[in-house]
């Protein structure tokens, strides 16, 4: 380039000043601000005062001593163990059995065990119903003659914590993987080589090596379904056993609501999670750079002779009890009438017209939860991407509390966060709008997809930019040439995994939705309150092949271009 | 004055280069350099000159500071103090309150890990710095062309840069530094990830492109031979300071201070006390009260008798034999060898003298063994004396 040295003079700080300004953070404190800090804010000020006469104590005493609360309380205890148990068990030997062992097809086990995450458990939980539904159940049916009564009644603790457990094994499947693969591989060869064996290798040495990672998982499994809505609604059933989520619902949903009883609630079930949360990531971050010093070769995998077999059922099994209530409810939903068995004479796909072309509520949902999903899932990636850039690329102050405000939703559950929603709508025009769902699914949703962003973009060399700037690009351009291209495959699956979310929704959207704005999991849980099993199923398998379709999109994607 | 290398478009109209060697000046200008982490500084009062065309080497052990200065040539990082000026603009003033962006400083940079951008064809990589000046198509096509035959890679321009081997990805970044004809071209350690071989060609290739386009180029490097082979001058940098500044063979021979001669390869250090000050920076040493060893005074403070001083030797710098030797010219050392290492080209011997060892690069026509008595010989030229806590 032949232009001289040209006299361009700025200040020592007007380079900051000019791409960093201040006002940039100001907006993004305000937008965290308003979105994640103010309706939980209003929500914790609501279960304080009382009747608007300031602070109180009394009414939060004389909640937390009523008798369903405790009960709720028991119950949610209850469940949530069983369900930790049943799925770092069922998690914890999958990994093991993929990442370690000879176990016959795993290639495609390690594919399929994780497709519980794309789905719906309220769809799994009306699939199970299907199954184990004491009179109708076609297990209860299989058993009838021989007991004399259902062998699993799916009404009550013990459906629940079934369900719960069979989907959130991939969590605890996932996170023990993920140590598993990155596990120097000589760690354990060196315990066979010293005398151990396969089961003493695997219970004294790898086990404790995964351990953090084991343990995390099951705390977010634990927070999950202390505060997951759609299950305990499903199976607890009207009359039935209520857990702390489904009673806040109780309470704010009856006429007149109560207010006051369920932002108490919410507070404590905010408190305790908040505290199960703030231990996970403690423990997270003791092992954060343990998992990235991967070696690059596969460890010798362990004969286990005869007992492979056994591995091999165990996940066939797993894949069984998950799989096979979806299968049994796709059949349920091509029979004008559910009979307790399939008939060949009563096939129709009457339903699925009905849900698409037909029936109101079901087409709200769908055409709602749709909006709601590309509209939140595109402005989440945008902002979530904007905030990485800001927090990896500048020199703003004050960046870095914007990763410890972005993380705060990780620690509130979706229906409390729904209830500050609330509260806060009731006060504006967004009450009753789209606009505040999505507000609230992107807020509620923030942790996770800035974590993803943020990881790509911590991934790239500054040095790539940098040398943009050398050679001549601005910040922006820079950005926007080299940052930006580089982060789109990231993005688009971030993008997927929030849609994926957005679509089966349920713990805010059932505390924001009014006439009009159904979501499809509303829509799906108002369904089968009013209309026969046969439309439910066949709106649940709809909202299934979606989430399928997005679970292996983002198979087909791409790996990341990193440097 | 060597206006009519390639791509130089303009016409006789005296460039910043012209005016610079008209004055004698140069065109790199560093000035009371200064940048702090916290209470740290990582560059401390640094001030060196660039002239045309010449290479300068930031040579030190890392940590030195020796990339905070780079990267404060570059605008990369706002330095706390001091005085940068590129050509004759000033574009890092604290007294003048003057910062100018990278973007806007007209140099070319390679990067220590080359940040080839992946998404991009080698040509688009290479082509970046002219398509964000707004130079037409058809140029920029031309001269992708031309400086990657230059550089070597004339095949290579459609291929995705990803997939390319460490060296080709050196070029790139090379090409891409050197495309738009940058006055100053700054590499941050470019040679330091690629193998021993690879290293040694480009370094002979930089050289050689250096002289057929002419730019300034600043060259940080950990690595002594490097930088011996690269520059005109070279500023040894320790913790943020200034070490030593001067041209790559008086750095090489007179390290003034017992770090520069560490550094540089001065594998053994001798303990003793001054005995007595000659003329011309002569003084003679006495180790141990026992024997007494002729060194040439390289520190900064004159010598006293009675100081505590080191003396640097290199191991290549000494003659070996055998203990009996009887001609008796300047001083030695006498000892046993303790080790002896075929490396090739020459045989490494460890020497114990009884109180310390002694490294001894010895050829391979006398060769000596374990345990075997001899005798270091030392002239007085190779023996540079500093004061014993200088370091």
């Amino acid at each position: 380039m032949s232009t001289s040295y040209a006299e361009k003079r700025t200040s020592v700080f007007s380079g900051i000043k000019r791409y960093n300004g201040v006002g940039v953070i100001i907006i993004v404190y305000a937008i965290l601000g308003l979105t994640v800090v103010y309706p939980l804010f209003v929500m914790l000020l609501r279960a304080f005062t009382e009747n608007d006469q300031g602070i109180g104590f009394d009414k939060i005493v004389e909640v937390m001593f009523r008798p369903e609360v405790l009960d709720a309380f028991k119950i949610t205890m209850i469940t949530c163990i069983s369900a930790v148990v049943i799925a770092t068990v069922t998690g914890v030997s999958l990994a093991w059995f993929v990442a370690r062992t000879n176990m016959p097809g795993k290639r495609l086990f390690d594919a399929l065990n994780m497709l519980p995450f794309y789905l719906s458990n309220v769809v799994g939980a009306l699939a199970w119903q299907a199954i184990a539904s004491p009179r109708t159940g076609l297990l209860n049916k299989l058993f009838e003659p021989l007991i004399g009564g259902p062998i699993l009644d799916i009404y009550s603790m013990e459906g629940m914590i079934i369900v719960f457990g069979l989907f959130y094994t991939p969590y605890v499947y996932l996170f023990t993987l993920g140590s598993l693969q990155s596990m120097d591989p000589s760690l354990e060869d060196a315990a066979r080589i010293n005398g151990a064996g396969v089961l003493q290798t695997a219970i004294r040495i790898t086990l404790p090596l995964s351990a953090p990672a084991i343990l995390s998982a099951s705390i977010l499994v634990f927070v999950t379904s202390a505060g997951a809505f759609g299950v305990p609604l499903l199976l607890g059933g009207p009359g039935g056993d209520k857990t702390l989520s489904t009673l806040i619902f109780t309470y704010v949903s009856s006429y007149p609501a109560d207010f006051a009883g369920g932002t108490i609630l919410s507070t404590f079930l905010f408190i305790f999670t908040a505290g199960l949360t703030l231990l996970q990531i403690k423990l997270l971050m003791g092992r954060k750079f343990t998992t990235i010093t991967g070696k690059g070769y596969r460890p010798k995998l362990i004969d286990l002779g005869r007992y492979k077999w056994v591995a091999f059922g165990f996940n066939s099994l797993y894949l069984f009890l998950v799989i096979g209530p979806f299968c049994v409810l796709a059949l349920i939903s091509i029979q004008d009438a559910w009979v307790g068995s399939f008939q060949f004479d009563r096939i129709t796909f009457e339903h699925f017209y009905e849900v698409v072309f037909v029936d109101e509520v079901a087409r709200r949902g769908l055409t709602n939860s749709l909006t709601i999903a590309l509209v939140g899932a595109t402005i989440a990636v945008l902002f979530c991407f904007s905030l990485a850039v800001i927090i990896h690329r500048t020199n703003l102050p004050g960046r870095f509390g914007i990763v410890a405000l972005s993380m705060l939703p990780l620690t509130v559950p979706g229906i409390v966060l729904g209830i500050g929603y609330l509260i806060v709508a009731l006060k504006t025009p967004l009450y009753g709008t789209l606009a505040i769902m999505v507000i609230a699914y992107v807020a509620h949703f923030l942790p996770t997809g800035l974590r993803n962003i943020e990881s790509i973009v911590i991934s790239m060399s500054k040095e790539l930019d940098e040398c943009a700037r050398v050679c001549g690009a601005s910040w922006w351009k820079a950005m926007q040439k080299i940052i930006l291209p580089l982060c789109i495959p990231g993005m688009i699956s971030t993008w997927i995994l929030l849609f994926v979310i957005f679509i089966r929704e349920v713990s805010s959207s059932i505390m924001l939705y009014v006439h009009g704005t159904e979501t499809m999991s509303v829509a799906l849980i108002r369904m089968m309150e009013s209309r026969p099993l046969g439309v439910s199923a066949a709106f649940s398998i709809v909202q299934t092949v979606l989430l399928l379709v997005c679970a292996f999109s983002v198979r087909l994607l791409p790996t990341s271009r990193r440097d | 004055m060597n206006m009519q290398t390639q791509n130089q478009k303009t016409k006789a109209e005296p460039g910043p280069v012209d005016r610079m060697k008209a004055q004698g000046g140069s065109l790199v200008q560093v000035r009371n350099l200064r940048k702090m982490y916290g209470d740290v500084a990582a560059v401390d009062n640094v001030s060196f000159d660039a002239p045309p065309n010449e290479t300068i080497s930031l040579l030190g052990p890392s940590g030195c500071g020796k990339t905070t200065t780079l990267r404060c040539l570059a605008g990369l990082e706002v330095p706390t103090s001091g005085e940068i000026t590129i050509g004759d603009t000033i574009v890092y003033s604290s007294e003048k309150n003057i910062m100018v962006e990278p973007e806007k400083r007209n140099i070319g940079m390679v990067f220590q890990s080359y940040a080839i951008w992946p998404h991009m064809t080698v040509a688009n990589n290479v082509g970046f710095p002219l398509s964000i000046a707004k130079v037409n198509k058809s140029e920029i096509r031309e001269r992708v062309r031309d400086i990657l035959e230059l550089v070597g890679l004339g095949e290579l321009g459609a291929r995705s840069a990803s997939a390319l081997s460490g060296g080709q990805q050196q070029r790139v970044a090379l090409a891409r530094a050197l495309v738009y004809t940058p006055k100053v071209v700054l590499f941050d350690e470019p040679l330091s990830n690629l193998d021993a071989n690879l290293r040694e060609r480009m370094r002979a290739e930089l050289k050689v492109l250096q002289e057929r386009l002419n730019f300034t180029s600043i060259f940080v490097t950990h690595d002594q031979q490097e930088a011996l082979a690269l520059s005109n001058k070279i500023v040894l940098m320790k913790s943020g300071l200034i070490e030593q500044l001067d041209s790559p063979e008086n750095v090489f021979k007179a390290p003034s201070t017992l770090f520069s001669a560490h550094f540089l390869g001065y594998s053994n250090t001798i303990h003793g006390e001054v005995a007595s000050v000659g003329t011309n920076s002569d003084v003679t040493v006495s180790i141990d009260n026992e024997s007494d060893i002729e060194a040439t005074w390289n520190g900064q403070e004159p010598p006293k008798n009675g100081d505590r001083v080191s003396i640097a030797v290199r191991a290549d710098r000494v003659r070996l034999r055998p203990a009996l030797a009887s001609d008796d010219a300047g001083s030695f050392l006498s000892g046993h060898i303790e080790v002896a290492s075929f490396l090739g080209t020459h045989i490494s011997y460890i020497v114990n003298t009884g109180s310390f060892s002694f490294n001894v690069d010895g050829d391979q026509d006398a060769r000596f063994s374990r345990g075997d008595e001899v005798r270091i010989e030392l002239s007085r030229a190779d023996c540079h004396a500093y004061h014993a806590d200088s370091e």
